[in-house]
This record gives structure tokens, sequence and C-alpha cells, in this order.
């Protein structure tokens, strides 16, 4: 079947082991204020504008309702845009980019299946990431399926809110878990991602429970969900379920939404510095004082 | 008065018996040179004589012999004024010498030479001598072999007495060390440098006459032999030190010398350093100096000497792991050679196994066999973008109009895509053919003209030929002519081939108009051609057409014979040139501009043009054959520091390097992420596409970050460096 994927990137070193290609699907239940991928929030495709690149020439007018010109500056009305991907073509300056489009898992596969001698070598594999591999659900275990046939081993990264339905067939497919855990108050997870995640934390313990390979981790957002308390809690869960994951890391934040936001004409809800060495070093002295092993991903 | 010897030793010498042959002659340069030019030592005290004269009218270096500088000799009329017949007579004499050479050789090929399309045989070259000839046998060794020799060629009675000579000059040379230290320790005060001048002058009691007893006598052989080499490229250092290494107890002795020696090194110009390797049994010929000489080069982070090291099928993690340990200091070094493919494509050309695992580099990666071979380093250079140019332009060159090239037919008439392609291929096998020609012109010039006594000691066959090193003498004589812009020529093809002949967006003559036009005018043609697939993407078609030029260049090089002795072959390395060589580019259907200074990065993309990351990269190289190559197949990737900072960055290197090694791949290099790459990358994105950053634990394109986070990473590279 088909999924809205928004890229393919190979020589991914940090997305599980080895050497792994990851494919982005499109769409998010979730909406993290922080999001560093908001071009993938939308589950259909999305309209990238760079007016960096923008010399307002107007040749992307033509035919095109969802565009005008003021005082010479171009003016995008996103509600109109068909996403028909015309202006990406006519642009000689590549400021538009159409991001996602339909493909079907097998053809997904043939571009995973390109960078199979690198996996063979390193133990790596492919990473379905996104937006959120589970809100596609029948297309991501088609692909983790295609690829476990190939020979290929798999990884998704997940917030956790799928179906139980979804993690008990990607359990089944051998799939490693990139688990996101955001923050463990449910009230304060509601108010930063929108959603409660009573349901995250139990998909989570059914797969410790199936004895699945996990991989925990917790993007740290400064002044958000990385006060002393937040990392007690989240130290007091680890602690309690030590046995039951490979390794939990740290994912700082950075600033790397906020700049494709722009482009994709929405505002950051969060706007913060990246995460200092002085935050990074509070929140390992924070773990290690419950007694907490953690890793940083840099 | 002074004394002429003293003033010029060389020109003293070589005009000592004018009736001699202009070899000897040279060889007696070198005997006067020896025993009255200046004894120096390098401020770590290692011996460090250069081999020219006081006031640098004249002297003797690997890529020219005997060379004479006109304007210092002019000086020295006026300071010496005794001597001003004498020595402008020096300077008729060898003006007239010169003037024959050019006259005996003229260059017929300069047109397309000058067009930017190929040159050939324009210089010396780099050689891998056997330093372990005389470090491991002593120069008594080698007169040896002359005397077994010499009676059997009695026409070459010249050649065995100027190879004598040569074989004296380093002796003089090594007891004039002897005594200099001797003196230099007697008034030294530090109790440390005077020790170790009394173990110099101890250790020139033996070498180099003699073989090297330890560690100490072992590099001031190697320091005489350096030197009188032009401080070009050591070779196998790690083998033929190692008899003396394992000699010597002392490991303080050693760390100390090799200490000495990189600042040497570093003070001085030197080239390429070869480590590891496996013999033709493939058994792993790393050894202890091996991971000596990483710890040394990680200690010091100099960019020099160029530091190779040989992998194969057998190579120890350890010294994987020590390999990825030294490139996380950032200076690109080692690069990585695979003895797997290197053997293969030279016992391709006849080398047997004993001999082709015998390789190593010289220069910056071309390959010769350690004392065995003269493989022309590099003899000339082919440009395949300016080929695809001629092939548009039916011959003309379209960066001044001028008919340089063979008629191969107006494109505007072509039919398919194929006749196109073989107007290409046509043009590609004349430039070539022209570069092998001019090539052998010069290797004869310099056969003739330019002898190479030392050299001749060193490289096995000489002696036992009595022919000079650059005269055939080596037992193997093969040339190197390397291609330059693959990659332009293989996208243009592929974008004529697709929106010309299969999508037919444009036709033929749309695009030869838009091309003279250097696109002006026809923006949305430049962009659709520029922006059509590229190689380095890991996408077939393109790969395939551009592996498909690079095979027909190989092809059409193995016809060729060198006037050495040997088959021409080729390699792909760079360099900077390639900027040179794009500015003297036209416009191309790839969407490169007229003099754009861009052309592909040795056998890899276009700068930019290779946006899928590494492992795409590797794919798309692995499309040529590199056991075709018997010259340095250069393969950069390019990391971002931090990379190498991790257990993961490095593992992962490890399976990169080693998965590109099993398919095929010949040569890899690392080079890492300067400041100035990230400043030029936000000034013009369009040639960084392909550069990869970690941003607080993502990866993404350098060129797709927003300002503030742009600045963010340079401000850090620039910490990191």
């Amino acid at each position: 079947m088909n999924g809205i994927i928004f890229n393919i990137q190979n020589f991914c070193i940090h997305d599980g082991d080895g050497i792994r290609t990851c494919v982005f699907l499109k769409g998010c239940p979730l909406r993290c204020i922080w999001c560093h991928n908001p071009e993938s929030l939308e589950k259909t495709p999305t309209l990238s504008f760079n007016k960096q690149k923008c010399s307002s020439c107007g040749r992307c007018l033509a035919g095109c309702s969802a565009r005008t010109t003021e005082n010479g500056i171009l003016k995008i009305n996103r509600e109109e845009c068909m996403k028909c991907g015309k202006c990406t073509e006519i642009c000689l300056n590549d400021a538009n980019e159409v991001i996602g489009n339909e493909m079907a898992a097998s053809k997904v596969l043939d571009e995973v299946i390109k960078d199979k001698i690198f996996y063979d070598t390193s133990g790596g594999g492919l990473t379905v990431t996104g937006g959120e591999p589970s809100y596609q659900p029948e297309f991501t275990l088609e692909l983790l399926a295609l690829a476990k046939d190939a020979g290929i081993s798999v990884a998704i990264e997940t917030c956790g809110i799928g179906s139980r339905e979804f993690y008990e067939k990607a359990v089944a497919l051998g799939t490693t878990f990139l688990y996101d855990i955001k923050c463990i108050d449910p009230e304060r997870h509601r108010k930063l991602t929108g959603s409660d995640n009573a349901h995250i934390i139990s998909n989570l313990l059914y797969l410790m429970d199936e004895g699945a390979d996990i991989i925990i981790r917790m993007p740290l957002i400064p002044d958000c969900n990385d006060s002393d308390e937040d990392i007690a809690l989240l130290a007091y869960f680890l602690n309690k379920n030590k046995a039951q994951y490979r390794y939990a890391e740290i994912m700082p934040y950075h600033t790397l939404g906020i700049g494709k936001s722009e482009k994709i004409g929405i505002n950051s809800p969060y706007v913060h510095e990246s995460a200092s060495d002085a935050d990074i070093s509070r929140w390992c002295s924070l773990f290690a004082s419950h007694g907490t092993e953690v890793r940083v991903s840099t | 008065m002074t004394d002429i010897v003293k003033i010029d030793p060389f020109l003293y010498g070589y005009f000592l018996d004018e009736t001699l042959e202009h070899g000897e002659r040279v060889g007696l340069a070198l005997l006067y040179a020896s025993k009255n030019i200046e004894i120096k030592f390098s401020r770590r005290l290692l011996p460090e004589t250069a081999f020219e004269s006081k006031y640098g009218s004249s002297g003797y270096s690997p890529s020219e012999g005997l060379w004479v500088s006109d304007e210092n000799i002019l000086k020295l009329t006026e300071e010496f004024p005794e001597y001003r017949e004498t020595l402008n007579k020096y300077l008729r004499e060898l003006k007239l010498f010169k003037d024959k050479a050019k006259r005996l050789f003229c260059d017929s090929t300069e047109t397309l030479d000058r067009s930017g399309a190929e040159w050939g045989g324009g210089w010396g070259g780099h050689s891998n001598p056997d330093y372990g000839r005389i470090i491991n046998y002593g120069t008594d060794h080698i007169r040896s072999i002359i005397a077994e020799n010499r009676d059997k060629y009695p026409d070459e009675a010249w050649f065995y007495r100027s190879c004598s000579y040569a074989l004296d000059a380093i002796d003089i040379i090594g007891e004039r060390y002897r005594l200099s230290a001797l003196e230099k320790a007697e008034n030294c005060e530090k109790s440390d440098d005077k020790a170790f001048l009394l173990r110099v002058a101890k250790a020139f009691e033996t070498v180099p006459k003699k073989p090297a007893y330890d560690f100490t006598s072992a590099m001031c052989s190697f320091m005489l032999i350096f030197a009188l080499d032009g401080s070009d490229s050591p070779g196998r250092f790690d083998q033929y030190m190692y008899p003396a290494y394992s000699k010597t107890e002392n490991k303080e002795e050693i760390s100390d010398l090799l200490d000495r020696l990189w600042d040497y090194f570093h003070d001085h110009r030197s080239w390429n350093l070869c480590i590891s390797g496996s013999d033709e049994n493939w058994n792993d010929e790393s050894n202890r100096l091996t991971y000596d000489i990483l710890d040394i080069v990680r200690k010091k982070g100099y960019n020099t000497p160029n530091l190779t090291c040989r992998i194969h099928r057998n190579t120890p993690d350890k010294l994987w792991n020590a390999i990825a340990d030294t490139l996380a200091t950032g200076t690109g070094l080692p690069a990585l050679y695979n003895d797997d493919v290197v053997c293969a494509a030279l016992e391709k050309i006849g080398i047997p196994p004993e001999d082709s695992h015998d390789y190593c580099m010289n220069g910056c990666n071309q390959i010769d066999i350690l004392g065995k071979s003269h493989m022309g380093l590099e003899d000339g250079e082919v440009v395949f973008a300016k080929c695809l140019e001629f092939a548009l332009h039916n011959g003309v060159n379209a960066m001044n109009g001028e008919k340089v090239s063979i008629k191969t037919g107006d494109p505007r008439t072509f039919a398919t895509y194929e006749r196109f392609e073989r107007a290409f291929m046509d043009q590609l096998e004349y430039v070539t053919y022209n570069s092998c020609s001019s090539a052998n012109t010069y290797q004869h010039l310099r056969g003739v003209f330019e002898p190479h006594p030392f050299r001749s000691c060193l490289i096995e066959g000489c002696l036992e030929k009595g022919r000079d090193y650059r005269n055939g003498g080596p037992l193997y004589n093969h040339g190197q002519i390397l291609a330059e812009g693959i990659a332009d020529a293989g996208d243009s093809l592929y974008a004529v081939k697709k929106l010309v002949y299969d999508e037919k967006k444009y036709t033929m003559s749309e695009l030869i108009d838009a091309l003279s036009k250097n696109f002006e005018g026809y923006e949305q043609l430049h962009h659709d051609f520029k922006n059509c697939e590229k190689f380095g993407n890991d996408i077939e078609n393109v790969d395939w057409i551009t592996a498909r030029a690079l095979n027909r260049f190989f092809t059409v090089l193995k016809r060729n014979n060198t006037y050495r002795g040997g088959v021409f072959t080729g390699g792909c390395s760079t360099f900077n040139r390639a900027a040179g060589y794009g500015c003297q580019t036209a416009a191309l259907p790839n969407g490169k501009l007229k003099g754009e200074p861009l052309l592909a990065d040795s056998i890899a993309a276009t700068p930019g043009r290779d946006t899928n990351g590494p492992t795409a990269q590797i794919k798309s190289v692995l499309r040529y054959n590199h056991t075709d190559a018997c010259s340095g197949f250069v393969f950069q990737n390019k990391f971002e520091k931090k990379m190498f900072n991790s257990e993961k960055g490095k593992a992962s290197f490890i399976a990169l390097a080693k998965t590109f090694f099993s398919y095929g791949g010949q040569q890899y290099t690392v080079t890492v992420v300067s400041p100035k790459d990230l400043l030029d990358a936000k000034e013009h994105p369009d040639n960084h596409r392909n550069l990869i950053v970690r941003v607080g634990g993502y990866s993404d394109y350098f060129v797709n970050l927003n300002e503030a986070l742009q600045d963010n990473v340079i401000k850090r590279t620039f910490t990191e460096i």
C-alpha cells in the first residue's frame, strides 16, 4: 500500500544500531510545542517556501490562484494552495518545495535496500520515523515486514501513541523501538503535547513485558519538561524498569524546527535558545543523583 | 681567492672533463658537491643537508636531476669577477645543451595542451627508491652489485662510474657528518644533545657503508637518502626500518627519534610515507613500528608527510581502531589504500604478486613498487569535461573559438543519443592519445638529458641492466595519466540523453545555443539541466554512463606504450587543479557556467551535486572498475570532526570503509569539514548541498539550516580545530 513520506535519509548513525536509513513519515497526532520536524505534522503534503531564496520574479504566479504580489513581495495564501508542485518546477531559485509524497511500501523498500551492503557490515538497517510511524500503521507494518523479508533489521522511532494492535504486530516482527518519553506527569504532558500519556506509558510497559528491544529517548526542553521534579520522575520510571530497556538517552532541545516553521508558514509555539552545555550537565548530574544511567545524544 | 669548487661544486664537477658522457658528468657533479657543500643539522639535530650550492646557483633534485639557476649564476659573476669567464662559459654551454634538448623534442601537441584538455610529461616526478638497500645492506653492498654487472655492459661503463660517484658521494657526506657531529658535541652544553650527537657520530662510523645496527644508525642512513632524494617519499618506512627497530631495546630512543623525524618532516617538505600492508599470501605486515607511527602522527597533528595506510582482507581490528583514532585528530591522515584492489590492478599489467604487494605511494597518491619501478608519476592529465565541450562544438575550443581537436560532427544533426556519446568518446580517445604521446616525448627527453645516478642505485633493474632509472632501467616502467572532470562529463551526457533525446524537452540546437551564450536568456533551460539527476547519488542510469566514459579512457590508455618500456595506465586525483581546468572549460549541459572554477572532486561527484549522503556516494563510485586504475584513484568523504569523537561515529566510519573496500573500492580518504568550508557553504550553498552537519542530536544538511544555526555550527567548528 501507499504511505505519505517526506524524506528518506541514508547514513543515519544515531537512530539505532549501525548505519541506518531513516524513512520519515508524514503526520503526527501529537503537537509537541518544541517539535523539530514541524513539516511532518500534517498527514497531507505541505508547501515549504524559503523567502530568502525568492527573488520576487513573479514567474510562479502564472496559473496559481494561491499567489499574489503586494508591493513586489510574493504572498502565498496557504488555504488556497493545492500542493500541485508546479511552482517547484517553475521557480529558478528553488524557493518552493512540496514536502511529502505518496509512495508504495515496495518503492520505499527499493530505496532502503540500496544501502544493504552497509547495514550488513555495520549491523544497521531501516528506521521508520516521522512524524509518527504508528499514525500510518498499515503502511509502516507493511514496510517493516518487507524489510524483514529482505534480511534488513528494522526499528521504529515512536512517541507511543499508536494502537496496541500496532505495537503487537511490530514487536512480532522483531522491531527495535526508539521510544520517546516526553514527560511523566500526565497533566503537563497534555499541556506540552496536546495529549495524555497514559496510553503511551501503557504501550511502553506492554512492550517491556513482551521483552522488546527498547531504547528510551527523552527530549529535554529547557523550561518545559526539565524541572528537577520532571527529571526525578523520569529517573524513577527508568530505575523501576531498568532491566526492560537497553539504554536511555537525552535528546537536548535545539532550534532546528524554528527555521522550518517559517518556511511552512506557521509560528513556532515555543521559542528558546538551544540547550546549553550547562543545561545538559545539569540534567546529567540530576539523573546521576538518582542513580540513573543516561546517554546524551550529541 | 675563494676556490671555484667551493662556490659551485656541482658545476665544477660537471665541467671537470667535458669529453665525458653527460650522465657521468652528473655523477661527478654529485661527487664534488658531497665534498664541498655545507653540512647542516636540523633544529632537532638530524642531518639535513640540502643538495644545492651555497649560492643557489645549481643543485641536484629528483624531479630535474642536475639543475641550474641562470639568475643566480649571473649574480655570482658579479660577486666573483675573477670567475666571470668560467661561469659565463658554464652558462653558455648549459644553454646550448638545453636548446639541443628542445630542438630534439619539439612539442607538437601544444595547442591541445594550452586549451586545458590535457598535458603530458611536463615534469620529472616522484619515486619510491628502496631506502632499505642502503639502510639494511649498506653502500658497499650496492658496490658489489655494480661489480657483478658492469662487465656485462662495457658500453655503459660511464653509467656504472656515475653510479659509483653517487655512492661515494653519500659515504663522503656520512663521514663529514661524523666529524661534524663530534665537533658539535664538543661545544655542546646540553648533556642530552651532546649524548645524541655522540650517538650520531658513532652511527656514522658504520653507516651508510655498512648495514645499520640500531634505530639511531638506521635513522642516520635514512636522513642521508631522504636528503639526496630531494625530501621526496619515504615509502614503506615501517617495513624497511623494522630490522633496525627490532634490534633496539630502548623504546625511549625510538620515540625520541620519531619525534625528531616528524619535526623534520614538518619543517621541511616531505611527501608520502606508507605503513602496513600484506605480503603475497595476504599475511598482515603491520608491526609495532606501524602503531608507533600512528601514535606520533596523532601526537604531532601535522599534515605532512602524507600518511598512507595499506588495508587488506586480514587487517586486524586493532589497526582499524588506531586508524579511526588518528583520523579523529582532524588532519585527514592516514589515507587508506586497499591491497585487494591495488594488487589486482598491478597484476593486470603484468606485475607478479610478490612485487605487487610491495607497492607504496609517492607524492600525493601515485603508486609505485618500492625500489622496483618508475611508473611515471604522473605523466599527464586528460580533462573529460573539456572533451565533452569538444564533442558539443565539433572539435572547437568554445572558450576562444580555436579549432584544436578532431571533428566529430555537428551534434545538431545527430539523430540519436548514441551518436552523441560516440562523438564524445572519439574526442576522449583523441585527447588521451595526445596526452600519452606528449608524455612520451618528454620522457624521452628526460631519459636522455636528465640522468639520475642516485635513484639508479636504489631501484632494482638499473644496475642489473646498465640503464638509468629514467631510461627504462627499473623492473617496471609503466606510465600514469590522470582523468579529470569525469563526473562533469557523465552528468552532461546524461542530461543530454534525458532532456534532449528521451524526453525531448529541448532540442540539441537550443541546448548548443544556450551553451554558447552561457545560458543567458535560457534560464529555464539552465535550471532544468542543472537540476537533472547527477552522478554520486546512487542513481544507476547516470552512474553507468559516467563509468562507461572512464572505462573507455582506461582501454585507450592500455593501447599506448610508454617510451621507457611499459604501458600507460591511469588514475584520478584532482588535487586543487580541478578549479583551474574548470576555468578553462566553457558552459556544459550539467549546468556548469563558462569558466566556472568547478570540476568533479577526483572520482566523486562535482562538488555539492551528491546530496544523498556518503553511502550513496560510495555506491556510485563503486560503479567504476577500480582494478583498472594503477595510479591513485582518489575518493574522499567529508565528515564533521564531531563524528570521530564518539565510539559510534568511529565504528560507523570503519563500517563504511570496510564496505567500500570489500566491494572493490581502491582508496578512501576522509577530510574533516573546516570552518572555511562552512563559510563558503553559507555564501555559495549550491556548491555544498552535500554537507551534512549534526545539530543537537540530529543530522541535517548545512544549507538547509537557518542563518542563526549555520553561524552556530561555524562557531563550533572553529573551536574544534
